[in-house]
């Protein structure tokens, strides 16, 4: 019991100190302007943010979609997916039926779903397509899709979601929105010697059709179509492996 | 053309292929090949920097600043990616003798040596936080693939300290963003040593060493990581301690780089220091009192961490020689010993209290397995002999003998416990029955040659160090700390 008190008060004490530490240098901060005067003076693509994820540092977003891949493949095999060994497993889900059930919800919600969920998706598309242009982009595209998704998916349960996106499909979809952006940096590299390239005419043709006066886009587009695709799926992926027991008792070798 | 980038991108390609098929049947003999491809990567590079996208360097008035991603490439970094490297493929190799290999397994050690080569390689600090992070969730999936409920706990553990250590290094990259604006660290270090010191700088500082903590296994962080080694399957330990010994290494150098000029640097240096003797008197306590050969060796990792944290801490070139050098020998003889736990572990148990008596059932193992622990405990003519008594010359000449004394009898405790495991796995007399089912199990021979095979490169390192500390040091020099040398020489 003793213990435990003086711990609580070491605990708390450390985070009193270093909690005041950082409010107080946020407290002091002052920006210099630095680098960002090259980001905003130089127009590369009329929508600035997207000129600075996909053009000046397009290396960091691929590795932020990684982030997003790996950690879809870790919840993958924190539910089975290619352990080494699933005894463990076995034994939490051994016990219950593993049948998916529809999580029961009125039909006014059901009714709400279905022309959200539409809508949602055609906002998605706009979005990720127009991500050079305006506001948003692959990420936040990807992100309002896979919203679509999941609320199919709260709403019917997993066996009557009338989107029907198979687990393979998403698995699938996802790969290749990250195999397009990791190759379309390649190709930058096999063109120009410099991988992820902003790649703005092959052979004077110009990679993306773009309306006069965007100026020369290059492969944003394309970059935001492969990360879109990367985070509906991923996004969408993480949503079915908590919703459904089917995949882990596949997983574990039961069904 | 400088092929740098594909150290990196070629990983990382194979990982989501590799992730994708996980299931087929051509995942054991894939594996194989791309585990022979990875010892060709480090070599495609050129020295020098490389530009991502082609955004190279831009004049804001006078002051040149970079404006886009930069990684760079020196000997020094050269030989710590070929290290790394090495062990993957090892391991790699290794986990085709694993019935249950899953295109999973594969994809992320290949995802792992990607993100850790990234953060070798890079010159950005928010590129080196993005791939730190992959590390991090990377470390936390190959430690739940053993599919025991210890690891999934210590998995999970990790993970939820990582959130907040990783947001805490964000934070910290922000700060110093908004302090000198901009990513490139050569530009940092530059602005750093002009513009006086803010709060906002002097927080950045801390947030930086937490991240640091964190990815390198230094306290306060050094019981998490400890646990994951010691509840992963042992030849993914082997791949893990790799990976964090290079993320301490290649953080430890960016806070060198950045700070290493700043008066600020003083204070530092004693909280590093402070940090890295922790580790190493606390890692062989706790390995002094464990009765499982992996919790050993899971302690003995961190303590290590901690002598390869002291010789960058100290900020002299001839410390941080020793701290990279004997990081690399440390990763080496780390990894057999590891490899070692595994074929324990397919004989009986890692526990050593089961086993004895395995002098009579494998006494090539057994060699080997003595060699890499004299390795260890640092005995001529293996390299960790070499490495640490360059640590000792360092920190003599440092002028901090005290922490030589500390090194030498921490060595004796290392020598206590790594004979005391010699002793209970392989001379203890154990009864007939049990040596027959001891013989009974079947060693591949993929682990012997691996393990001779590290010990080769451990022995070979231990006669002729000079290959690596002549490429070593005219880099490290650049780096070391200007005025530590110049204190020392004052006093």
């Amino acid at each position: 019991m003793k213990l435990s008190v003086s711990r609580e008060v070491a605990v708390s004490l450390s985070f009193l100190l270093f909690g005041a530490g950082v409010f107080y240098s946020i407290y002091s901060i002052e920006v210099v302007e630095g680098v960002n005067a090259i980001y905003t003076h130089i127009k590369i693509v009329p929508n600035f943010v997207s000129a600075v994820l996909f053009d000046w540092r397009g290396f960091d977003t691929l590795g932020e979609c990684l982030i997003l891949i790996n950690s879809v493949l870790v919840t993958g095999i924190v539910f089975g997916k290619g352990l080494f060994n699933w005894d463990f497993l076995k034994e939490v889900y051994g016990e219950e039926k593993c049948k998916d059930s529809d999580l029961g919800f009125t039909p006014i919600v059901k009714v709400l779903a279905v022309p959200m969920g539409v809508l949602l998706m055609a906002l998605g598309i706009l979005v990720i397509l127009g991500g050079h242009i305006t506001p948003g982009g692959g990420f936040q595209g990807g992100a309002l899709i896979s919203a679509a998704y999941v609320l199919a998916m709260v709403a019917f349960g997993v066996r009557r979601c009338p989107i029907r996106f198979t687990y393979k499909f998403l698995e699938s979809l996802e790969s290749f929105g990250a195999l397009l952006f990791l190759i379309l940096g390649l190709l930058g590299m096999v063109l120009s010697g410099y991988y992820l390239y902003n790649i703005r005419e092959i052979w004077g043709i110009p990679p993306f059709p773009s309306p006069p006066g965007v100026g020369d886009v290059g492969i944003i587009p394309y970059l935001n179509i492969g990360v879109g695709l990367k985070v509906l799926a991923g996004l969408s992926t993480i949503t079915v492996l908590l919703l459904s027991q089917r995949i882990i008792s596949k997983n574990i070798g039961k069904g | 053309m400088n092929l740098l980038p594909l150290i990196v991108v070629v990983p990382l390609i194979t990982a989501v292929v590799f992730s994708y098929i996980y299931r087929s049947k051509y995942v054991k003999p894939l594996t194989l090949f791309i585990g022979f491809i990875l010892l060709v990567l480090p070599l495609l590079g050129t020295y020098g920097p490389y530009f991502f996208g082609g955004h190279g360097i831009v004049y804001i008035g006078t002051i040149p600043l970079v404006s886009g991603i930069v990684y760079t490439l020196n000997p020094l970094k050269e030989t710590m990616i070929f290290t790394l490297m090495l062990i993957g493929s090892i391991v790699l190799v290794l986990s085709t003798r694993e019935r249950e290999l899953s295109g999973v397994f594969t994809s992320l050690v290949l995802m792992g040596l990607a993100s850790v080569s990234a953060v070798i390689l890079t010159e950005d600090l928010f590129n080196l936080y993005v791939f730190y992070e992959i590390a991090a969730i990377t470390q936390a999936g190959l430690v739940i693939l053993s599919g025991t409920e210890e690891a999934y706990r210590s998995a999970f553990r990790y993970l939820l300290v990582g959130t907040m250590a990783g947001s805490i290094l964000l934070l910290g990259v922000g700060l110093l963003l908004s302090a000198t604006g901009s990513l490139n660290i050569g530009d940092m270090g530059r602005c750093l040593t002009v513009n006086p010191l803010t709060p906002t700088v002097y927080g950045g500082l801390l947030m930086l060493i937490v991240g640091l903590a964190y990815g390198g296994g230094l306290p306060p962080f050094h019981t998490l990581k400890a646990d994951l080694y010691a509840r992963a399957k042992p030849f993914v330990a082997a791949i893990l301690q790799a990976y964090s010994k290079f993320i301490l290494i290649a953080l430890m150098l960016v806070v060198l780089k950045l700070f290493g000029n700043l008066p600020i640097f003083h204070t530092t240096r004693g909280v590093l220091i402070a940090l890295s003797v922790f580790a190493m008197v606390f890692g062989t306590v706790m390995a002094l009192l464990q009765e499982d050969y992996r919790k050993l060796l899971a302690y003995h990792t961190v303590s290590q961490g901690g002598y390869v944290a002291l010789g960058l801490a100290l900020g002299t070139p001839l410390a941080i020689l020793a701290g990279i050098f004997h990081g690399i020998n440390h990763t080496l003889y780390k990894s057999a010993l590891f490899i070692g736990a595994h074929i324990l572990d397919k004989i009986k148990s890692t526990d050593m209290r089961k086993v004895g008596g395995l002098l009579l059932v494998t006494p090539t193992l057994a060699f080997l397995i003595l060699c890499a622990k004299l390795a260890s405990i640092g005995i001529p003519p293996f390299n960790g002999f070499q490495s640490k008594l360059l640590l000792a010359e360092a920190v003599m000449n440092a002028n901090m003998p005290e922490l030589a004394v500390l090194m030498l009898i921490l060595s004796i405790g290392t020598f206590l416990y790594m004979m005391k495991a010699f002793y209970l796995i392989f001379l203890r007399p154990c009864s007939e029955e049990q040596l027959r089912e001891f013989k009974d199990v079947k060693i591949s021979k993929y682990y012997i040659l691996s393990l001779g095979l590290l010990l080769v490169l451990c022995l070979f390192l231990g006669i002729y160090p000079d290959i690596v500390i002549d490429r070593l040091y005219p880099v490290v020099e650049d780096i070391g700390v200007k005025w530590v040398l110049e204190s020392i020489k004052n006093s």
